[in-house]
């Protein structure tokens, strides 16, 4: 292999909230290491190091849907570069209501929470077709 | 007679062909969703792959290379390093999933219920960390037992292929690789992911 191998020159990774287009899921997580993901719903499923479950992050699944539906309606517009990621889980929790009724959804919502509030996550990656939309 | 203004620039690093290991294979072989024993074509959905990338992440593009396609990542050395060892043997890619579920029970772009992706399940003993030492950047590590890996696939025709439409790919692919990701193994059937009757909507085979 002559060819220059830049797999050293790729920045570091700084942990910031990206939208996957394919997946359709909003993630963050803190480290570049390996993850599990753990489905808590078909909104949210947390993110756990692999070696010792510990919490690294969550995946906000759906999130065209959601966004469409409930952000961009309510909160974001054309002028706002960022919402904040809290602001996000919060407001899914009042969407879904009842249904993160039981105690094990509701401490990993917490979790969730407290994860994006205690990195004071801000989230300016949008789905880019609802974006225009 | 104005001068015409160029808009010339430097783009740092655009006459270099990429990195191997950046150069994503565009499709993989994998088994059928609707029989066990087929082989068929997926196209790889290499956007957010390298979206990642651009943030610095990257793992995800490790266990691309080393759980769903099934090789050493191409990264400086790694081939001659780790290309002989019992751990590159215990590679597997997507060709040995055991498991096909239907349906992910959640919105997904324009699928609203998730219904048209298929999941993949496989039980790699081995991936690819990346962990700089002198020599090689990257490392094998053994997949725990307890955990499984899922690769999402998209078909294109999730009913079948309309009889006079022919394949618009060259390599004939069906559907397309959207993500793929470790999670926990059921208690009862370690080879399952957890709760797998909650989470996708049939088990295929």
């Amino acid at each position: 292999m002559g060819k220059i191998d830049r797999t050293n020159s790729i920045d570091s990774y700084r942990p910031c909230a990206i939208y996957y287009e394919q997946s359709d899921s909003l993630e963050y997580v803190r480290q570049d290491t390996p993850v599990i993901y753990r489905r808590i719903d078909d909104f949210l499923t947390l993110i756990l190091a692999m070696d010792n479950r510990a919490p690294l992050g969550f995946k906000l699944k759906g999130f065209r849907h959601f966004y469409l539906r409930h952000l961009k309606k309510n909160y974001h517009s054309e002028r706002q570069e960022f919402l904040t990621l809290v602001k996000i889980v919060e407001d899914a929790l009042c969407v879904l209501g009842d249904k993160v009724f039981d105690d094990e959804k509701r401490i990993a919502y917490q979790r969730a929470i407290d994860i994006a509030q205690s990195d004071n996550v801000e989230v300016r990656d949008f789905p880019s077709m609802a974006a225009h939309g | 007679m104005d001068k015409l203004v160029h808009p010339f620039r430097v783009i740092d690093g655009g006459g270099q062909t990429p990195a191997r290991w950046l150069d994503i294979p565009s499709a993989v072989i994998g088994r059928s969703p609707y029989r066990r024993d087929e082989n068929v074509v997926y196209r790889i959905a290499q956007h957010d792959a390298r979206k990642a990338l651009e943030h610095g992440r990257k793992q995800p593009l490790l266990d691309l290379w080393s759980v769903v396609l099934g090789e050493i990542p191409p990264v400086n050395n790694a081939l001659a390093k780790w290309g002989k060892t019992a751990e590159a043997h215990g590679l597997s890619s997507l060709l040995s999933a055991h498991a096909c579920f239907r349906g992910i029970k959640r919105p997904a772009g324009n699928d609203d219920k998730g219904f048209d992706f298929y999941a993949f399940v496989s039980k790699p003993a081995i991936f690819f960390v990346y962990d700089p030492s002198i020599g090689c950047v990257i490392k094998p590590s053994y997949v725990p037992d307890d955990v499984v890996h899922v690769t999402y696939v998209r078909l294109d025709y999730p009913e079948g292929r309309p009889a006079k439409e022919c394949s618009m790919v060259p390599n004939g692919a069906v559907g397309v690789v959207t993500h793929w990701e470790f999670v926990e193994a059921h208690r009862d059937a370690p080879n399952l992911p957890t709760n797998f009757t909650e989470r996708y909507r049939q088990q295929k085979w």
